[in-house]
């Protein structure tokens, strides 16, 4: 997917979480739990969870690829389970001192969006944890506090401004989700300094994968950083991408070939606009001025 | 020359050397099936002649048929739009989303349509200690009725009136606007909405040199009793005029139960029960006044509860507690009927009073009190009143009755943990008789602290060791959580 339509569906996919969440927490589970600790643990959980596994498993159940939707969605549990029970706790905390500046509930909301930032952090990490990106895990981690901080301030706003029992936390939860969903899928695509970008039609047309780390794998494998499916002429681990000294050059693995610029090699750096095809996929790696 | 260059260190290197000169890597041709049009060796890929012969090689050379490439289709051409891709991602994310405006639409529809019991439990007859309360209790257990300005009344539906006249007709809301006041729904005001049921509730919208007057008038469940037999009184004073007024309201109650018309009341926080009246402003507000039937905890009869604090009660700026002062009665009536201290004879009445506040245009001012049946938890000589679910850090008022009190009795308060005392309370107090009554009353000020489904308040009376307990709930507010009721 490009990056733009992959920050639309993390809008999508990361409301939806927050409103399945909701679903079980308030319309199957129904606890109304005394001890606002286990509340903090049992919202962030479920919230995390949901909001966590749809916007990092996503990208794998739209590639129909059952490895990837099982990583991306098992990580994203994971991390968002972690963040979601740390970032309530802090939020029960930042709650409990807002309480100590002001009595009013939006006041006090406004402090509780620290946690709710923190949550977020949590659930955006997950791409960085999968790609094994500590860039993508920095700015996936700034993406996921930037949405959390919003969805926590309008969550507060919400609170005050809505007097309907059950909507009020269905359509908190959903907004968090959509607004982690956005700034996790946005922050890292404005950051990003060199990509590629399928150009030819077919299965994985439109795609564009960020090109970021000191060596970026690229083949018909799920364990490559740049997966290319559905074309034969593509080995599972077909080439990949080394940053050397500023710039980024292209090597094939085990003597596959590769188009730079209509000309074949094994060997090439890669510049702004360069042309690469690889099998029957064609793509061209872009790369900011700076 | 030398036409190939070594692929570790990049030195050229001679044409037709096996290895490196430089750094003795081996200059294998690539097996890339790229081979010299002319003398068929194999030949690296980007060379521009062929390193065994020196003939020319264009980028179109021949390859080995398997790495042919075949012709592939650019995503976009210029000017045409990819329909099948649009269509695709159209379909899901078009999917997605109306599917979530769907469900969260259907969650608001649901909403509006099934209000919560809008409860503000505040006290019936205590379950055993420690064990969770019952469910609010949905029968109706008394009838509103209206008349035709707006008047409203509160009957009990064994057939026990609540206010004198069970349609109200001896009640009167006043509405004041720059000085000047009617009562609603008559004088030179006019009525935009005539009194009619809305939902579970009467509504009468009612407007006055510019500023109109909503009133809504509900069943709610008691804030004692946990049961379905309180009003709920609302009135939203809207500014309709393009200018700032000041606006005030006032509402006088004909406080009536059963037969008797002019019964004690027991006002939370203050130390004697009440039958002289009384002007009490600001702080001195009770959150509730109480009346009881009969005077007998053990058999109260019918326990009536005006509520103005806890929950979204808005409280007044003034109450007073007088002798009936008549259908019609102007704004200020305390002095005419005797001022503070009258006795009340046989007719008592209470007054709400919202002081004058500068109103915007277009800005809504909205208050809010309760007035239904109460409930008592008694044990011996002792009646114990308590609002039965409060928020955790909120303030609240205990009243405990004490039948046939004599000077050198004192009652103790024990509080769980989850509940402490307010700002110099003390658990024990003395009891104050009150000449001529056959029972007094004492009141503590609390403060919830952690929530629980079973915090237990006991009332204990020495030297006669007769102890009332209640059991309240202590709602949770936190991180997802309101601390404040909804409405």
């Amino acid at each position: 997917m490009s990056f733009g339509l992959r920050t639309f569906y993390n809008v999508l996919v990361g409301a939806w979480g927050g409103l399945l969440a909701w679903a079980i927490l308030d319309l199957v589970l129904r606890l109304r739990l005394t001890n606002v600790w286990l509340d903090a643990v049992l919202n962030g959980a479920f919230v995390g969870m949901f909001i966590g596994a749809l916007v990092s498993g996503f990208a794998g159940l739209m590639a129909a690829r059952v490895f990837l939707l099982a990583r991306g969605a098992g990580i994203g549990l994971l991390t968002g389970i972690v963040g979601g029970i740390l970032g309530l706790l802090a939020g029960q905390i930042a709650f409990l001192i807002g309480g100590l500046v002001s009595e009013d509930l939006l006041v006090r909301g406004m402090f509780r969006a620290i946690g709710w930032a923190i949550f977020g952090a949590g659930i955006g990490v997950a791409e960085g944890v999968i790609t094994l990106s500590f860039k993508r895990l920095i700015y996936g981690g700034m993406g996921g506090v930037i949405g959390g901080l919003a969805g926590g301030i309008i969550f507060a706003l919400i609170e005050r401004g809505l007097n309907l029992q059950l909507l009020n936390r269905a359509l908190g939860f959903a907004i968090l989700g959509a607004c982690i969903g956005l700034f996790i899928g946005l922050i890292p695509s404005l950051l990003k300094e060199a990509w590629l970008k399928v150009t030819s039609s077919g299965r994985n047309e439109g795609n564009q994968f960020i090109v970021d780390k000191a060596t970026t794998t690229l083949g018909s494998s799920d364990r490559c950083d740049i997966g290319l499916y559905g074309d034969a002429g593509i080995a599972p681990k077909h080439a990949e991408i080394r940053q050397e000294g500023g710039k980024f050059v292209l090597h094939t693995i085990g003597g596959q070939r590769v188009m730079i610029n209509d000309r074949d090699t094994t060997r090439a750096e890669l510049d702004d606009g360069t042309r690469v095809r690889v099998g029957n996929t064609k793509l061209v790696f872009r790369r900011r001025k700076s | 020359m030398a036409m190939q260059s070594c692929p570790r260190c990049g030195t050229p290197a001679r044409a037709g050397a096996k290895f490196c000169g430089n750094c003795r890597a081996p200059l294998t041709p690539a097996p890339s099936g790229a081979m010299c049009p002319k003398c068929g060796q194999p030949v690296r890929a980007g060379a521009k002649f062929c390193s065994a012969c020196r003939h020319p090689l264009t980028p179109s050379m021949p390859t080995l048929p398997s790495r042919q490439p075949a012709p592939v289709a650019d995503a976009t051409q210029a000017g045409t739009i990819n329909w099948s891709y649009l269509a695709r991602h159209g379909l899901i994310a078009g999917t997605l989303l109306l599917c979530m405006l769907l469900s969260l639409s259907g969650v608001g529809v649901y909403d509006v349509t099934h209000p919560a019991p809008t409860a503000t439990p505040l006290v019936v007859m205590t379950p055993a200690p420690g064990t969770p309360l019952p469910p609010i209790s949905t029968t109706p257990e008394v009838i509103v009725r209206i008349d035709s300005i707006g008047r409203f009344g509160l009957s009990t539906t064994a057939g026990k009136k609540l206010t004198f006249d069970a349609a109200g007709e001896t009640n009167n809301t006043r509405v004041q606007v720059d000085g000047s006041n009617a009562i609603f729904g008559a004088g030179d005001g006019s009525f935009t909405t005539r009194p009619q049921m809305r939902g579970t509730g009467m509504i009468a919208t009612w407007s006055y040199r510019g500023i109109e007057t909503q009133q809504q008038v509900t069943l709610t469940a008691g804030a004692t009793t946990r049961r379905t037999d309180t009003m709920r009184i609302e009135y939203a004073l809207t500014n309709r005029d393009a200018r700032a007024h000041q606006v005030a309201l006032r509402v006088m109650l004909d406080t009536l139960i059963g037969g008797d018309d002019g019964v004690p009341f027991l006002i939370a926080g203050e130390s004697a029960i009440t039958t002289r009246a009384k002007d009490l402003r600001g702080a001195s507000v009770p959150d509730y006044i109480q009346a009881l039937e009969y005077p007998n905890v053990a058999s109260p009869g019918t326990v009536v509860n005006l509520t103005m604090r806890g929950g979204d009660a808005t409280p007044p700026d003034r109450l007073v507690l007088a002798y009936w002062p008549g259908d019609n009665a102007e704004w200020e009536y305390l002095p005419r009927v005797g001022g503070v201290g009258a006795g009340w004879g046989g007719d008592s009445s209470a007054g709400l009073y919202y002081d004058p506040k500068p109103l915007a245009p277009n800005e809504t001012r909205t208050l809010i009190f309760y007035y239904g049946l109460g409930g008592v938890a008694a044990s011996g000589k002792l009646g114990l009143t308590v609002p039965l679910e409060v928020m955790e850090t909120e303030t609240f008022t205990v009243i405990l009755i004490v039948m046939q009190p004599q000077a050198n009795q004192r009652v103790t308060l024990t509080l769980p943990s989850a509940i402490a005392f307010d700002a110099s309370e003390t658990a024990t107090k003395n009891v104050t008789p009150t000449p001529g009554a056959s029972f007094t009353q004492v009141s503590w000020k609390l403060r919830a602290k952690i929530p629980t489904n079973a915090a237990t308040i006991s009332a204990r009376l020495d030297p006669e060791g007769d102890t009332a307990t209640q059991t309240i709930n202590i709602q949770p507010c936190g991180i997802t959580r309101p601390c404040s009721r909804a409405p």
